[in-house]
């Protein structure tokens, strides 16, 4: 690489790192200093279009990574329910705050904030003799788990039968991520202490009853993020492959 | 020093151009019967564009060379007719049509100049947005694109901010709303031909380059044996000769032989 290339380069990481800015993290319940997403993350987020189902669990965890990456402070353990709020506030200062719906203008500002009331960081359910404790995923541990949906997603290769096995498969390893631990009498398994894979077979093997109360615990969660992405007119905004490129 | 002529192009820049050889025509009409469009972009680049001429000025360039040193017109047949529609005519549209639509953009102290892409073919959409860029400056350091390597620019591109990307596109809007479709060829009902139009910056350009320097691969080689076995024979002069100075030789060998053969029947009779 060429000497003039390199202090280019030099000037350009400089420069990113001085111009940041202020990101809501509702866990935090603070603003945070963000580096502005460069082209490279924008075009790894467009590529997943061109991914079919596959492309759906590669744009979170990139996503999700670009929170990591971006956010300048050290440490912080986000949460899945600050992804809303922190990418609308990167897309504003990326692309400006106008979501186009059906050729209808929305502005990202009216969005509310998400409603930390509306549900529960940690949970426990319980069903016949066996407990369950639940909280909020880190983005640390959906990404984990993501990557391993992914691999699954990879054994298949014919597009259709993923298509017809993605929703099992999803719901299985989405639910794993919120259990914390199970114990059943006097045996209780820390989720921390197991792969994923195991985590997924102790789901699949869950009473239906129990399964249901995390299911309800999740859906309150879901809620709460899609109120948090819901403008006027009921339209939710889609955190899609373009999200930080068009309007 | 080979021959070469001036070449003014519509942005006002001149450059000189080396006579196109048989011995390139015959790759140029290879990867065209191929229909391998990034081959035959390649082997334009390589061959008789400078890497700063953006793509009108190489979609110009190569219809003079096919003008000056193939054929001056395009022949369509239209209802068993020869039409012949000169190359000059078109020259001139794209003359009338080239508007310089540089600028520079500053987006938290960086600061882009972006220009016509100059590139001959798109592989991709990251190629379209590359060179649209004419040169970057960050801090004090300045760099011109022309001056770096591909993997220099996709560095650099990755390293800038999203905000910045917004620009390119509408940038690239600006081309396509100035200069989507150029008329190169006007409708003549009279004579059968229909209007044709051409979006500059697409990958069409490349596409019709490929039509107007095609030829039948199979008359090219008969072209060659015969040039090298009966009209010049044991040279290998055919290789150094433009497809035009070819046909110039070949149409007064023609003449000779048909004289010759005129004379034979008179001598006979």
């Amino acid at each position: 690489m060429k000497s003039n290339v390199k202090s280019l380069l030099s000037n350009l990481q400089e420069l990113n790192e001085t111009n940041t800015i202020k990101v809501n993290v509702p866990s935090l319940g603070k603003k945070v200093d963000f580096t502005l997403a460069s082209v490279s993350q924008q075009k790894e987020l467009i590529r997943t279009v061109f991914d079919g189902v596959d492309g759906v669990i590669k744009r979170t965890n990139i996503l999700n990574k670009l929170i990591t990456d971006n956010c300048i402070a050290e440490g912080v353990e986000f949460l899945i329910t600050d992804r809303p709020s922190i990418l609308v506030d990167i897309r504003k200062n990326t692309i400006g705050s106008t979501y186009k719906h059906k050729d209808v203008e929305y502005d990202l500002n009216d969005l509310p904030a998400i409603n930390a009331k509306s549900f529960k960081l940690k949970k426990k359910v319980t069903h016949e003799g066996i407990t369950v404790n639940l909280k909020v995923p880190t983005l640390t541990l959906d990404s984990e788990v993501n990557k391993k949906v992914e691999t699954e997603f990879s054994k298949i290769t014919d597009e259709q039968e993923k298509v017809k096995n993605s929703l099992d498969l999803v719901v299985a390893f989405e639910t794993a991520k919120y259990v914390t631990d199970v114990t059943i009498g006097d045996e209780s398994l820390s989720f921390d202490d197991i792969s994923v894979y195991e985590r997924r077979q102790i789901i699949n093997n869950l009473p239906l009853a129990l399964n249901n109360k995390i299911l309800d615990y999740i859906g309150t969660i879901k809620e709460a993020t899609d109120d948090a992405l819901t403008l006027a007119d009921e339209v939710v905004v889609e955190i899609d492959a373009n999200f930080l490129s068009s309007d | 020093m080979a021959f070469n002529v001036e070449v003014v192009l519509p942005s006002g820049r001149k450059l000189r151009v080396e006579e196109l050889k048989n011995r390139d025509y015959l790759d140029i009409v290879k990867f065209c019967s191929n229909k391998d469009m990034v081959g035959l972009a390649k082997f334009f680049d390589d061959t008789f564009i400078d890497q700063d001429l953006n793509i009108i000025e190489r979609f110009y360039l190569l219809l003079y060379i096919r003008m000056l040193f193939i054929e001056p017109d395009i022949t369509f047949n239209i209802d068993q007719r020869d039409v012949k529609i000169d190359i000059a005519t078109m020259l001139n549209k794209i003359e009338q049509s080239y508007i310089d639509l540089e600028r520079t953009i500053v987006e938290g102290g960086i600061e882009v100049t972006l220009d016509l892409p100059k590139v001959s073919f798109f592989e991709n959409i990251d190629d379209l947005y590359l060179s649209t860029i004419s040169s970057i400056k960050v801090g004090g350091e300045v760099i011109s694109f022309a001056d770096i390597s591909d993997e220099e620019k996709v560095e650099i591109i990755n390293n800038l901010p999203a905000t910045i990307f917004k620009h390119f596109q509408n940038f690239v809007q600006t081309i396509q709303d100035n200069l989507l479709d150029v008329a190169l060829i006007e409708e003549n009902k009279s004579l059968g031909v229909e209007a044709l139009e051409i979006n500059i910056v697409s990958n069409g350009v490349m596409h019709f380059i490929s039509m107007l320097y095609n030829t039948d691969l199979e008359g090219f080689y008969n072209l060659i044996y015969n040039f090298q076995n009966t009209i010049l024979p044991g040279s290998n002069l055919f290789f150094e000769l433009s497809p035009i100075e070819t046909q110039i030789i070949l149409n007064a060998h023609q003449k000779r032989v048909a004289e010759e053969n005129e004379r034979l029947q008179k001598q006979q009779q």
